[in-house]
């Protein structure tokens, strides 16, 4: 039998969400290597804005994660704030660290 | 609707009133808690736990910033990019699963579930071929504080991942037997994979390109 | 024994006999062991050790000499060596309450006592006796002394392997426990017990930073969630010996007969 019988690629949720979690990936990871890794060879620390869009591209990635996969979205508020809260520290310990340390 | 009727009691451990399986009417519909409560107190706290290791990375790559990069970019991000599509794969497989288990559609969740497990295997082997690229390079390539977070966050990964592994095997033989309607072990099961794939997004992010 | 040679008072035999005649009174010796056993550990290793919190890796050969030979630390080994066995009371117990589990195969009790026991020669004994031979030698050479410090320490916070078996083992019997003697969550717990105490593994290689042996990571936060989990574990300990059943404990007579 087809396991992906009653899907629609189309129009499931999950699909899309799972189509614009790829196409991130492979946005963050021609931001941070891939196609430039052997342009990039001098090594400069002034990535600056590419290393803080790949970290909230991690971050947003996760917020869809949690919310459609992990089915956050229907959950209790405390849940779903909890979460939020969580990605929020995640993002400002990891941007304020390489930002101000 | 198929699945608000499920008790969540037995398996909780904890002593959280459900108010949709007391049989009167749901207060809040829109609601509930996927799994077991005592799962999410886990998810939760390896989360938390988790943002400890990002912290101190964070920290110490800010103060060596030259030689974190140095590492990075021995690292292979195609290998990295490439695990993080098996996983995001990996987590809408079993998210489908859950969806035709709901439906009460057991063979195709048992399907797809054996998929999203095959996805977590081939990450486990790409990864271990990622290890011994790296070893095999020998000691002066991978020594250095970046090494040692590389080593860590992936080895606990690959922890979590082999964890997953059994927790979905356990999962299947619950969909084997399924005929009560009560998904409260797959459904945890399936919040964990989808936790486990949620590190990995953050790991190949802080490891592999920032 | 003749009961008629000896006249007593009934008030005074009844009162005796009532905590003597506790049917779970070997139990409660060993449960009141680990709090006792756990000032011990602190006395031995906070105050008079200095070994808790870990002094850095990366100190002066001076500084070495002179904390190997303090004469406070040759006091601290003394009372560990003396009073390390204690630990065994708890292991007892722990297998004495495990064997209540319903569903739960006896190896895995047996092999959570066993790794214990093994578990406590590197991560404890061990210790003991390199500061020990550091504490009561003080004419030996400065690397030497420096060389006992690491291998005290390496033990001390690098004994991995045992103590990741025995929480392993534990989850594992709480989740198949059928009768739910400690909750599903403790089980979960012991899971972020074990990661954290994986994250020790590189002590071996570093001496600054997290993962030194007086790092964040290695150290402080693994110490932090395993004395969380002892304290959710003996608590609940507590509660099982509390609400297990007296016709349980197979004596050879009813306690209303005593």
């Amino acid at each position: 039998m087809n396991p992906f019988r009653n899907i629609s690629f189309l129009q499931d949720r999950l699909a899309h969400v799972w189509a614009f979690l790829v196409a991130t990936t492979v946005a963050s990871w021609w931001l941070g290597g891939g196609a430039h890794r052997v342009l990039d060879s001098g090594l400069t620390q002034d990535r600056f804005a590419t290393t803080s869009l790949i970290i909230i591209i991690a971050i947003i990635k996760m917020r869809f994660v949690i919310w459609h996969f992990m089915e956050v979205k229907e959950c209790p508020r405390w849940l779903r704030w909890t979460c939020d809260a969580w990605l929020l520290s995640v993002a400002i310990i990891v941007l304020g660290l390489y930002v101000f340390a | 609707m198929s699945h608000s009727s499920i008790t969540y009691d037995t398996d909780t451990g904890f002593t959280e009133p459900n108010p949709t399986a007391s049989g009167s009417a749901p207060v809040r519909p829109n609601t509930r808690l996927p799994g077991q409560a005592a799962m999410w107190f886990f998810v939760l706290g390896d989360l938390w736990i988790f943002t400890c290791y990002f912290a101190c990375y964070a920290f110490d790559r800010a103060r060596e910033p030259m030689a974190f990069l140095q590492g990075q970019h021995t690292l292979n991000q195609d290998m990295g990019a490439f695990n993080t599509i098996l996983l995001l794969s990996s987590s809408l497989l079993v998210a489908w699963c859950l969806k035709a288990a709901r439906k009460q559609e057991y063979t195709q969740a048992r399907q797809l579930l054996m998929m999203g497990g095959a996805s977590g295997v081939c990450f486990l082997l790409i990864k271990a071929v990622e290890w011994y690229i790296k070893i095999d390079a020998g000691l002066p390539e991978i020594s250095g504080q970046f090494f040692i977070y590389y080593f860590m966050f992936t080895g606990l990964h690959f922890l979590h991942v082999s964890l997953g592994l059994a927790i979905l095997t356990l999962a299947y033989l619950e969909l084997k037997k399924a005929t009560s309607g009560n998904l409260a072990f797959v459904e945890s099961g399936a919040v964990y994979w989808h936790m486990v794939d949620l590190l990995w997004i953050i790991i190949f992010a802080l490891l592999y390109l920032m | 024994m003749s009961s008629a040679a000896v006249p007593t008072s009934p008030g005074i035999e009844l009162s005796k006999s009532r905590m003597l005649s506790n049917p779970k009174l070997d139990q409660w010796i060993c449960f009141w062991s680990i709090p006792v056993f756990y000032v011990l550990f602190g006395i031995i290793f906070v105050i008079f050790g200095r070994i808790m919190p870990p002094p850095t890796p990366a100190m002066a050969t001076a500084d070495v000499v002179a904390f190997m030979t303090s004469p406070y630390l040759s006091i601290a080994v003394v009372l560990l060596a003396l009073s390390l066995g204690i630990y065994a009371l708890n292991s007892g117990l722990m297998l004495t309450q495990m064997k209540r589990m319903e569903g739960v195969s006896p190896v895995l009790r047996y092999g959570y006592i066993a790794v214990l026991g093994v578990g406590g020669l590197p991560g404890c004994l061990f210790p003991g006796y390199m500061f020990a031979l550091g504490a009561f030698r003080p004419e030996y050479d400065a690397h030497i002394q420096v060389m006992l410090y690491e291998l005290g320490f390496l033990c001390f916070v690098g004994s991995l392997g045992c103590f990741i078996i025995q929480y392993t083992l534990f989850a594992i019997a709480v989740f198949l426990d059928k009768r739910q003697l400690f909750p599903k969550w403790l089980a979960y717990f012991s899971i972020w017990t074990l990661v954290t105490e994986l994250v020790a593994a590189p002590v071996f290689i570093t001496q600054t930073g997290p993962f030194a042996w007086d790092g964040l990571l290695a150290f402080y936060q693994g110490t932090v969630i395993w004395v969380a989990w002892q304290t959710c574990l003996t608590f609940y300990l507590y509660k099982a010996i509390k609400e297990q059943p007296i016709e349980e404990l197979g004596l050879p007579m009813q306690p209303n007969e005593l």
